[in-house]
């Protein structure tokens, strides 16, 4: 029986309303199975065409890309945020900055190199959907991660490198392989995908169904033949 | 899994697990499976 952690990657963009109810509600799900799981977060730019400084509002924006009169678009956004206050989310709507997340995601991949990329992606959704704060601005982002308690100037000069571009890039190439093309998307031990924001009890599930397959499978791993 | 440095990887037969669940394609958010409102519902 494998002992290493069930690992769950997820396709996820900041901007993503159903990616940060999705996060609860896998997190709910993995408490609940209280196992050992190592998520990794992955970049995916749902409208990567988007300025960094979209001077529309979010009615404007759902308006605009989904071809809808404003008050439908209004009336998607209070039903997204009907649902997020449901997992504990208070999303504030009126206070968004539409922007470009192509350099939130390149500081994600940063965070991850200093093993701070979850607690990232906490603080970048928070500052989006609750906070109303900018996250498309290497100056706003800098702020975001030192509040954290990372490095700000470091932060800083990995945005204005573009230091990790190319890994953005790549994490999206590995989605349109795989044939992801809406998030969150989950891969679960690198066999089970699962798409959406599902109910926390579907993700419980899954890990629950990888333990069991884990407590039957052949002792063949190092681990066993080590011990 | 993160796929950096060699290009992606070829794609696995992943097992779906899950009902129709919202998710965001395109900049836009969807909720599938939700009725008429749905084709218009973020």
């Amino acid at each position: 029986m494998s002992n290493a952690p069930i690992k769950v990657d997820i396709w996820s963009d900041v901007q993503c309303p159903w990616c940060y109810i999705g996060k609860r509600r896998f997190e709910t799900a993995a408490e609940a199975f209280g196992g050992d799981v190592e998520v990794e977060y992955h970049s995916f730019e749902l409208a990567p065409d988007t300025p960094v400084d979209y001077e529309g509002t979010p009615v404007d924006y759902l308006s605009d890309r989904k071809g809808v009169s404003r008050e439908q678009a209004g009336q998607m956004i209070q039903r997204v945020t009907g649902i997020a206050e449901s997992v504990g989310l208070d999303y504030h709507y009126d206070d968004i900055h539409q922007t470009n997340t192509v350099l939130a995601h390149e500081l994600l991949h940063w965070a991850k190199s200093q093993g701070r990329q979850l607690d990232l992606k906490e603080r970048l959704l928070k500052a989006y959907f609750v906070d109303g704060r900018h996250v498309g601005r290497p100056e706003d982002l800098a702020d975001l991660a030192a509040e954290i308690g990372l490095d700000r100037d470091e932060a800083l000069a990995v945005l204005n490198d573009h230091r990790h571009l190319a890994d953005v890039k790549a994490d999206v190439a590995q989605a349109a392989a795989y044939g992801i093309n809406g998030v969150p998307f989950f891969v679960i031990d690198g066999k089970y995908g699962v798409s959406g924001a599902q109910e926390s009890a579907t993700f419980q599930q899954v890990l629950e169904t990888v333990a069991a397959e884990r407590a039957t499978a052949p002792a063949d791993d190092v681990d066993e033949v080590r011990a | 899994m993160s796929g950096t440095g060699t290009g992606a990887a070829s794609v696995p037969a992943f097992t779906m697990v899950g009902t129709d669940a919202p998710v965001c394609i395109d900049g836009v958010c969807e909720i599938p499976g939700a009725g008429v409102d749905a084709e218009t519902s973020a």
